[in-house]
Parts: structure tokens; sequence; C-alpha cells
């Protein structure tokens, strides 16, 4: 018997069927009494919840860490996590930290310059010259040192 | 700076036609409704085209923002917070500024069946007059951070310029340089692309110099993307495509039934 590998069918791809958020916990941690905490206390009181309301799919945990600044934590389903620091910031602020955090798929950050990534194989194949019709190698040159006379 | 930046932005939006204030309300309701909903228990999606209406209240229209004296502007305009945690209903994306032709050449009724019976297709599509050439299941890193979408929208992507399969390749016409590009009719395919999510780039450090001067600037900036999934690519089938010529062209239908028309 021949050992042969099982051929996938298919590979996942998020959001090409069903998608699932990458993020899977948000951690904010803040102090009641330090200054750098300000705004993060009035993000938690009042952004927080209509945020946490609108991704039921993140648990969210708040925890007090006194006489330190504040931060988030974001755990992601390829187990990695990020760590934000907050200190000194206004709750809208903190609110787009969060949004980018809770929207991110947790991978590190790479710089990328070609806008596409694809894993299927090329629709049109892959050009061959000697398949292609139409063409006579080693002729072309000729013909056009002819025309240019 | 900041409210210029924000007042200019109003008034560039293309505003959604005034509701009376409960249905505006419900609809804004629904709308967050659907949005807490986990994506991933979404069994059939349907396309969510983003409109820029503030919850529970009906939008101004630019012209009278432009009108109002400078300190009843504050009153009319949305604060920087709703404008963050506003919510979105679904609306007709903007009208394609290039014509489409009216009557579709014959060699494209003939030979739109032969591309469809040929998957996979591949496609140029453009948003913001940028191509790019996917299939599905692609993942596209916008060059930029796009407005009014959240994670798990779906988008339908009208502007293409070229379709094809392995044998059969659909192009929009030619343009000469300075002209306004051509698209494909949005009648002949459907291309849909989830938002799954939005990324960053690591921190760019930029040396400034000047000459003489004994000092290096450090500038940092960090800029963020938007990354959509391609989730459909398919063309119309011939039955649709036999009668287009009766069908009425995009830019003469009215948003809404226009909306209607694609997201069926």
């Amino acid at each position: 018997m021949v050992v042969r590998a099982i051929h996938a069918v298919s590979k996942p791809q998020n959001g090409v069927g069903a998608f699932v958020v990458q993020c899977k916990k948000l951690e904010f941690y803040y102090c009641d009494w330090a200054g750098s905490s300000k705004g993060m206390n009035s993000f938690i009181r009042h952004q927080l919840p209509l945020f946490a309301q609108r991704n039921p799919q993140v648990e969210m945990t708040v925890t007090p860490r006194p006489r330190r600044h504040p931060f988030v934590r974001a755990s992601y389903v390829n187990g990695q996590a990020k760590v934000v620091c907050l200190r000194n910031l206004e709750k809208l602020q903190i609110l787009d930290k969060v949004r980018l955090m809770k929207s991110d798929n947790g991978e590190k950050l790479k710089r990328v310059n070609k806008p596409v990534t694809s894993i299927n194989d090329g629709v049109r194949g892959i050009f061959s010259h000697l398949h292609s019709n139409k063409l006579s190698i080693g002729l072309e040159g000729m013909e056009l040192k002819k025309k240019k006379k | 700076m900041f409210s210029r930046t924000i007042r200019k932005s109003l008034i560039g939006t293309r505003w959604a036609p005034v509701k009376t204030s409960t249905q505006s309300q419900r609809q804004a309701a629904a709308a967050l409704a659907t949005q807490s909903t986990p994506p991933a228990s979404e069994t059939n999606p349907k396309p969510f085209i983003k409109a820029t209406t503030r919850p529970g209240s009906s939008p101004s229209h630019p012209r009278d923002i432009a009108k109002a004296k400078p300190q009843d502007r504050a009153q009319i305009l949305p604060s920087y917070e709703d404008l963050r945690t506003q919510t979105f209903e679904p609306r007709a994306p903007a009208e394609p500024t290039t014509s489409t032709d009216a009557v579709i050449d014959s060699s494209v009724k003939q030979l739109l069946p032969h591309l469809r019976s040929q998957p996979p297709f591949f496609t140029t599509i453009h948003i913001h007059g940028r191509p790019y050439l996917v299939t599905v299941g692609d993942v596209i890193r916008l060059p930029f951070l796009m407005p009014g979408v959240e994670q798990g929208d779906l988008l339908r992507l009208n502007r293409a310029s070229l379709i094809g399969s392995r044998d059969y390749t659909l192009k929009a016409g030619a343009t000469k340089k300075g002209e306004t590009p051509k698209y494909l009719d949005e009648r002949l395919f459907t291309c849909r692309a989830r938002v799954t999510g939005e990324t960053q780039e690591p921190l760019r450090i930029k040396e400034k110099t000047k000459r003489r001067r004994r000092h290096v600037k450090h500038t940092k900036s960090r800029h963020k993307y938007t990354v959509l999934t391609v989730t459909e690519l398919e063309i119309a089938d011939a039955e649709s495509i036999a009668d287009l010529k009766e069908l009425p062209l995009p830019s003469t239908l009215d948003p809404a039934t226009r909306l209607q028309s694609l997201q069926a």
C-alpha cells in the first residue's frame, strides 16, 4: 500500500463563507486615583457599555490597577496578545485605539508593498512560449530588420 | 482646524433622503440590532452598503449647514462624539461617474454565457480609481482607512474594468489619455467583499535633517489600513442578459430602487 496524503478539498479562509472576529478578549486596566487614568475612567463610564453591547462576540473585563498607568490588552484567536498603554489619553482617543485592536487580526505588524494577497492559482494559467501558437521562434528579429529597411 | 475638517467632510458627504423622525429612529434601532449580532452567525448575509445618517434624528441638508451662522452650526452639526458612535443604514452606492452603454453589444450577449460557464473568474475592480486584480478569497489591504464601515460589513464592488476566466476576457471600453475611465456595466457581474478588519503598519521613523544644523529630528507615523476579503464574484446568467436591453440604466433609477436591485 502506498501512503497517500489526503488532499485538502478546501482551504479555510476567514470571511469567505463565515466570518469570525479574530479578537477574543479585551482587558481594561485602570486606576481610580491617578491623573493618567482620567480619560480611561471616563471611557469606562461613558463609552465602554455601548461598545461592549455592539461587540457581543468579544469578552471584555475591567480590572483596577492602583497607582499604575492604564492600559488595554487584546487577545486574539491566533494566540497573540497586544498591549497598548493608554496613559493621559482622552476617552475618544481610547475608543479609536480599542476599535482598531478589536478589528485587528492579531498578526505581527508587517510592511506590505502589494495590496492583494492570494492563495489561489492564477486563473489564466502560466504563459509558455513553447505552447503558444502564432509564434515562430527566432524569426521575429529578422522580420523587424526587414521592416526597418 | 479640527472642526473645519469635520465640517468639510460633512458637507462633502452625500445625504440619504430625509425621513420622518420615528421612522428613522426605528431604522437606526434596526441597524444597531443587525450590527450587534455576531457576524459569524449570519447564514445569508445581505450586502451592507453604508449611509451616513445620525441615529434618532433626520440629517440636515449640507445646504442648511452652509447657510447657518457660525454659532448655530454647532447645533446642526453632529458632535465629535456622535461621529464616532453613530450607526449606519444601507444605502445605494454613488452613481457611476462614467455612463454605461445603453445597448449592450451583441458580442457580449453572445459570449457572456461562455465566460459564465468557465469558473473560476478574475476581475480588476477599482476602488478610488485604483485597480486591484482579484479572485474569490483574495485579501485586499487597501492603502487607506475606509470611513463609515465596520468590521464584518459586506460591500458590493460595482466598478470593474475587466472580468475573465481562463479563455475569455470581458473588457470595459478603452479610453484616451485624460478621459475618465470606463467601467463594465454593473448589471453584468456581482462582486462582493467583506470588511475583515483594520490593520496598521510598523512604526515609520523618518530622519529629518538640515544642513549645518547638528540636530536630527525623528518624525514618527503609523498608517492605518482597511482589509477586505473578496467573498463573491459571479457573472449574470443568460436569461437576464437576454432582456438586458429593456432593463433601465442604473443612472436612471432612484436610489431606493437601485439599492434593491443591487441587493437582489
